[in-house]
């Protein structure tokens, strides 16, 4: 049998309605996949992790550090 | 109350104890208040130091363990920025006005309040504060404005004058900013008091291998301090005579500084013990980020700085990984046993070797295997290979005369005079405590 890969998670009907308006006119397709972008923002955020500087700008900084000995 | 931050990176309590008696603003407030040692968090460098100690969470929590991390389950290492830190400043935290300059990581600038970013600064080209304009009323205020100063260098005087010259300047800028805009948390931090002693530690400490007494560096040392103390004195002075006995003042420092006794290479241990191999014999003074790795062959491997990081070679996590869930256990207990039995040139060390889970109240993030302090953090472990020994005459990226020690300071002023002595993760408490004192 194929593992799953989605379960369920309940929200006040209420909530949900209003995320129902907020993604009307953009490109996510259902209130499910617009939570699923949310959590994994909010849960990144959590984690902690890369930041989203311009690899340009995070070279800078890391020539910068290494000029002062860090790297 | 509102509430002004002296941040002096890297200022130990035995310097500070010292030259108390020249020190007459620092010593001031200490008599006006509480203060003590305060015990830096693990690993004690800057970043994290000063997140944990704002925030009041250790660096486990707030997965941050130092310039730079290894993005678990992979051999690639990233920057820590400002952007990394996801936790507030209690002072966010309250909603309280702040204005804050060069606290670490610092670049791009925090959106709070407002804000001038630290040393990760590339230049004054990019958005240095928040908000935008704040930087050129500073420029319009003291000239160009400097966030650091090349430290690692053999041009001692050179540096001084450059040491001083940034070190006014951010006192000016900070004394129009605080003048000038409203704040409830003033936090100033200067990076300069660190710098000098990784430029003249040998001139002024006994401890340090090569200590040269009687130089000019010598002098520059304690004048350096006498700067600073009077810097403060103007700075306090200033806001309270314009907000009398409503203004508490906090001196801090993320960490001490000690002499360095010694430099490690630690991956050329790590071959010569048989965790670590190469494909090709690696260049003299190579980084091991860049040499070639037999990843099939290697279970420990190690990033150097004031402390050594210890990855495992995990099988099932790294991309090459070859040390199963079984044998880790047995892999770290080896790897310590070996640690206990290093012999220095000088004879035997006490080095420290921990899991961060032992370390922190939660591990976030990309953390390392294991955390190593060679010799109390006198013995500086570096990355580079290639050499012929693991024991080095000198620090791989330029010459440095310390590193860095458990020991910082703490005054708290006013406060019922005594001396207490305070563990980094509670500094946050502390500060909010003061602010709601009569």
């Amino acid at each position: 049998m194929e593992e799953r890969k989605y379960t369920t998670v309940s929200i006040p009907i209420t909530l949900y309605r209003r995320l129902e308006s907020m993604i009307r006119g953009t490109g996510f397709r259902s209130v499910s996949e617009y939570v699923t972008y949310l959590l994994r923002e909010i849960v990144a955020m959590k984690e902690g992790g890369e930041p989203t500087l311009s690899p340009e700008e995070i070279e800078e900084i890391k020539r910068r550090l290494r000029a002062l000995g860090y790297l | 109350m509102r509430l002004l931050i002296l941040a002096l990176d890297g200022v130990p309590f035995d310097v500070f104890s010292r030259l108390s008696d020249e020190l007459h603003n620092m010593s001031e407030l200490r008599d006006g208040g509480r203060w003590g040692t305060l015990r830096a968090v693990d690993p004690p460098i800057t970043v994290p130091a000063w997140a944990s100690m704002f925030t009041g969470r250790d660096p486990g929590e707030l997965g941050i363990y130092g310039f730079r991390h290894l993005k678990r389950g992979t051999y690639e290492g990233y920057i820590v920025t400002s952007q990394s830190l996801r936790e507030k400043f209690f002072w966010e935290a309250e909603g309280l006005r702040s204005i804050v300059v060069g606290l670490p990581p610092g670049y791009p600038p925090r959106k709070y309040g407002i804000w001038v970013s630290d040393f990760y600064t590339p230049d004054t080209n990019r958005q240095w504060t928040y908000p935008t304009g704040i930087a050129d009323e500073i420029v319009g205020s003291v000239g160009d404005y400097v966030f650091d100063i090349p430290y690692r260098t053999d041009r001692k005087d050179e540096a001084y004058r450059s040491l001083v010259d940034m070190t006014v300047k951010r006192w000016r800028a900070a004394r129009m900013l605080m003048e000038k805009y409203p704040w409830d948390v003033f936090v100033l931090h200067e990076i300069g008091t660190d710098r000098l002693h990784h430029l003249y530690q040998k001139y002024f400490d006994p401890q340090h291998p090569q200590y040269v007494p009687g130089t000019t560096y010598e002098t520059y040392f304690a004048e350096y301090y006498r700067l600073v103390d009077g810097l403060i004195g103007d700075l306090v002075g200033a806001a309270r005579k314009r907000w009398g006995d409503q203004v508490a003042v906090a001196v801090l420092s993320d960490h001490g500084n000690q002499a360095q006794r010694g430099v490690f290479a630690v991956n050329m241990w790590l071959a010569e013990q048989g965790y670590l191999h190469f494909r090709s014999e690696p260049a003299r003074g190579e980084d091991i980020e860049k040499s070639e790795v037999d990843w099939k062959r290697t279970q420990l491997w190690a990033w150097g700085g004031y402390y050594a990081r210890v990855f495992v070679n995990k099988a099932g996590r790294e991309p090459q990984g070859i040390v199963s869930e079984e044998e880790y256990w047995d892999v770290i207990r080896d790897f310590r046993r070996k640690v206990k039995a290093l012999k220095c040139p000088w004879g035997y060390v006490e080095s420290q070797v921990y899991r961060p889970q032992e370390l922190y109240r939660a591990v976030n993030g990309d953390y390392p295997d294991l955390i190593v302090y060679f010799d109390n953090v006198r013995v500086r472990p570096v990355q580079t290979v290639g050499y012929e020994t693991y024991w080095l005459s000198e620090n791989d990226r330029g010459p440095d005369d310390s590193l860095h020690s458990f020991d910082g300071i703490y005054i708290l002023s006013p406060y019922e005079p005594g001396k207490r002595d305070m563990y980094a993760v509670d500094v946050a408490n502390a500060l909010v405590g003061l602010m709601r004192r009569r």
